[in-house]
Order: C-alpha cells, then structure tokens, then sequence
C-alpha cells in the first residue's frame, strides 16, 4: 500500500524535469542571443530611443519660427489685410499732409512673427523740385497700428501733435494764432533766388477753381485744405484738435499715385479716400497727427455742401509769393519750407 | 547567421530614413538661422536643395520592411513642409503682400 504513492511521485518528478528542460529549450530557440549580446541590444535599443526624442524635440523646436512666421505671412497676404493696411496709410497722408506725397512703388513692409513694419518716404514739392520731407515707420501688430515713428528731413516740419495755436491753414471764422506782419516780413527778407512754400488761408470759402483763377502764372497750387465743418471750431466734441482734411491740387502723373487724373478727378478721388478712411478710422487717425478725424461727420458736411476750400499749399519763386500780400482774398500766410533756387 | 542578416538590414534602409530626418533637421536649422538674422534673400541651399535631397532619401528609406519608417516619416513631413514654406512664401510675399510689378 505504502509503495504505490512513492512510484506516483517519481512519475511526476519526471514529468516535471521533462516539461522543464522542453521549456527551457524553447527558450533558447526563440532568443538565440547570449546574455552579453542581449545587454548590448537593450543599450544600442536605449541610444536609439534617446536619439529618437532628442531630434523629435529638434525638430518640434525648430518647427516653431517657421510656422508662425507662415501663419503671419497667411494673415496678412490672404484677404488683402497688408494690402489694405498699407493703402489706408499711404492714403491718410495724402488726405491729412499739406503737400505731401508719397512714391507708392517705395512703400516697403517688413514682416516678423505676428507683426508687420510699413516703410515709406513722404515728399514735399516746393519750387519745381519734390523733397524727401519725412521717413514713417508704422508698426502693427496683427492689423493694431502703433502711433508711427516719423523722421523729419526738412526745416520747418509742422508739430508733431497739432494744437489750435499752431494750425496754419484756417478758416475765415477762426482766429490767427501766429503774426502776420512777421511772417510777411519773413518772406520779404528771403532772397529773390530761392523758392517757398506757403500756407495761405482764404478770406472766405471758395471753390477750387476760383482759387486758381485768382493765383499768379508762376505760383503752383500744391494742396486745397477743404471745409469739413468742423474747422471754424478747429476741435471736436471732445475738444481734441482736429486735422485739415484735403487733397492735391495737381494731378500727379506718378502711374501708381491715386491722383493720377486718369479715371476720376482729383475731388472724386478725395471722396473715394474718405469714404475707405472712413471705414478704417483708426488706422488714419493713428497715422495722421491729429489724433481726431471725424471722418463720417465730415464726409458727410462735403457731401451736402460740396468741397468748398478755406486754405491751399502754394509753392514758387519767393519774388512771386510775396505777390500774394495784395490778394485780397487771403487772410493769412503762413510760411513753410524755403529752397535754393529750382 | 540571423544576427548577422539583421546587422546588413540595419545599415541600409534604416539609415536612409535616418538621414532624411537628420537632412531636414540641418535645414529647418538654416531656416531658423536666416528667419532670425531677417535676411532678405533666404538661402536656396537650405530651403530647397537640402530638402529635396532630403525627401529623395526619405522615400528610399520608406522601402525598409520589418522595419520601423518613423524616422523616414519625420523626415519626409519636414522636407515637405520646408518646401511648402518656401513655395507659399514666395508666392504670398510677391503676391499677395504689397506686390509691385
């Protein structure tokens, strides 16, 4: 009786030591490497993993500037956002710059991430000759403009930030802040060889063409400083200067200038100008110096009484400018840049 | 004999891949380079030349089997993307931002 659970114990040693050593074959078949060969696997396996990560990382860092940078170039060139920037800034100074003007083709943008530089020169025609008058450098972020870096290069740049005491275009019902015997005297002293730029301002309101008319042969008509309504007060509501608001009075050949008479007039194209600075009043109002426009209260004065002219910009040869003192039309004159003969 | 078969696998394809990616690494690289210094004229080594090199080998490398093709992937997605950058930069800058004829 005792022997018969013996044998069975034997039998399944056996069977045990059998299943153990096909085990530890199979073993051997399925990983032919040594143990060495395998801790070699694992480190060469730990490298490659390590290099894996260290040149995802790279690359994801890497992606970073060239993505956004495509994301902002796709901002600002789909749908014309650049665009329409820099023609609602180009087009204020026009509109707001006495006898400014800028070469279209010139403007240059500078684009970083989310940001945008606008580039351009303004230019000043006084005598026959333009003068490069001011460098701009506007600064968006995404389409927010900050106030613009200017750079004056002529003498007698207009301030900064205008005020009531310093305008020198005005209308026949607001007071003359500056003395007029002083600056006809001023022009009177300059030599018979050089040539100006005047700022007059009219008696009473008149039409462009009228205007012309009354000007001597050698006197170029620059710019029509145009009666909005607002410049009698020379503020607006809230008592912020505003800024006188006209457009060229030539036409300028210039292929690319929006004045270039070959579609609309000069008028036609001024309306066209407020109408789209309108729309995008604070862009203008951060380009132009006066921090007010008013553009829909204005806009809408011209177009119920038509554009009457209170002032105009008028360039020529010093003896031929001080001609004006006997217009009688003109209230005051103010002078602006003065040049060598051109 | 199996070691050994695997050891030839492994220096071929896999590496093309590999240099796919490290390629498109050394070109995003230059990208940065030149998008950091604002340089106006990008260098067309690094954005075109090494790329497509880079996709050439990125390709080779998708051929690998048995084999993981993560990195010929990685390599082939930035060379596409370096070269989708280049060709919508220039395609956006000259024509649709200020254009000038």
């Amino acid at each position: 009786m005792r022997d018969e659970p013996t044998n069975k114990n034997q039998n399944d040693q056996e069977l045990y030591n059998d299943f153990l050593e096909e085990t530890k074959q199979s073993f051997t078949r399925a990983t032919p490497f040594s143990e060495e060969e395998q801790v070699k696997i694992v480190k060469a396996s730990k490298l490659a993993a390590r290099m894996t990560n260290i040149m995802i990382s790279l690359a994801i860092l890497l992606l970073i500037l060239p993505v956004t940078m495509l994301l902002t170039y796709i901002y600002y060139g789909v749908g014309g956002k650049a665009n329409l920037l820099i023609d609602v800034a180009a087009k204020t100074i026009y509109v707001t710059e006495p006898n400014m003007s800028l070469e279209e083709m010139e403007i240059e943008d500078d684009i970083g991430i989310f940001t945008m530089h606008v580039l351009f020169d303004t230019y000043k025609k006084i005598g026959h000759e333009d003068y490069r008058a001011s460098e701009y450098d506007i600064y968006f972020v995404l389409d927010e403009p900050n106030i613009p870096e200017k750079n004056y290069l002529l003498d007698r740049p207009l301030p900064d930030i205008p005020s009531v005491e310093s305008e020198t275009l005005l209308h026949p019902k607001a007071s003359i802040p500056y003395d007029q015997k002083e600056e006809w005297d001023m022009l009177k002293g300059l030599p018979d060889g050089t040539v100006a730029e005047v700022y007059l301002s009219l008696s009473q309101l008149m039409e462009p063409e009228h205007l012309e008319e009354i000007m001597p042969d050698e006197i170029e008509l620059r710019w029509l400083a145009v009666d909005t309504g607002l410049e009698e007060k020379q503020v607006n509501e809230e008592g912020i200067p505003i800024s006188s608001l006209g457009y060229p009075a030539q036409v300028d050949y210039t292929t690319w200038s929006p004045f270039n008479g070959r579609d609309k007039t000069n008028e036609e194209v001024f309306m066209d100008i407020l109408s789209l600075l309108e729309r995008h009043e604070d862009l203008a109002e951060k380009v132009a110096r006066a921090k007010a426009l008013e553009l829909k209260e204005r806009r809408s004065y011209i177009v119920q009484n038509g554009i009457n002219i209170y002032g105009a910009v008028v360039t020529g040869p010093v003896p031929e400018l001080r001609k004006l003192e006997q217009v009688k039309e003109i209230r005051a004159m103010k002078v602006g840049e003065v040049k060598l003969w051109n | 004999m199996e070691l050994k078969i695997k050891k030839n696998r492994r220096s071929f394809q896999p590496l093309a891949g590999f240099f796919s990616f490290l390629i498109a690494l050394v070109a995003l690289a230059g990208l940065n380079a030149s998008l950091l210094f604002e340089r106006d004229v990008f260098p067309d080594f690094f954005i075109i030349k090494l790329p497509i090199i880079g996709l050439a080998i990125g390709f080779i490398g998708l051929w690998t089997k048995r084999r993981s093709k993560m990195y010929a992937y990685w390599g082939i997605s930035l060379n596409v993307f370096i070269l989708i950058f280049t060709f919508l930069m220039i395609g956006i800058s000259w024509t649709l931002i200020n254009p000038k004829p």
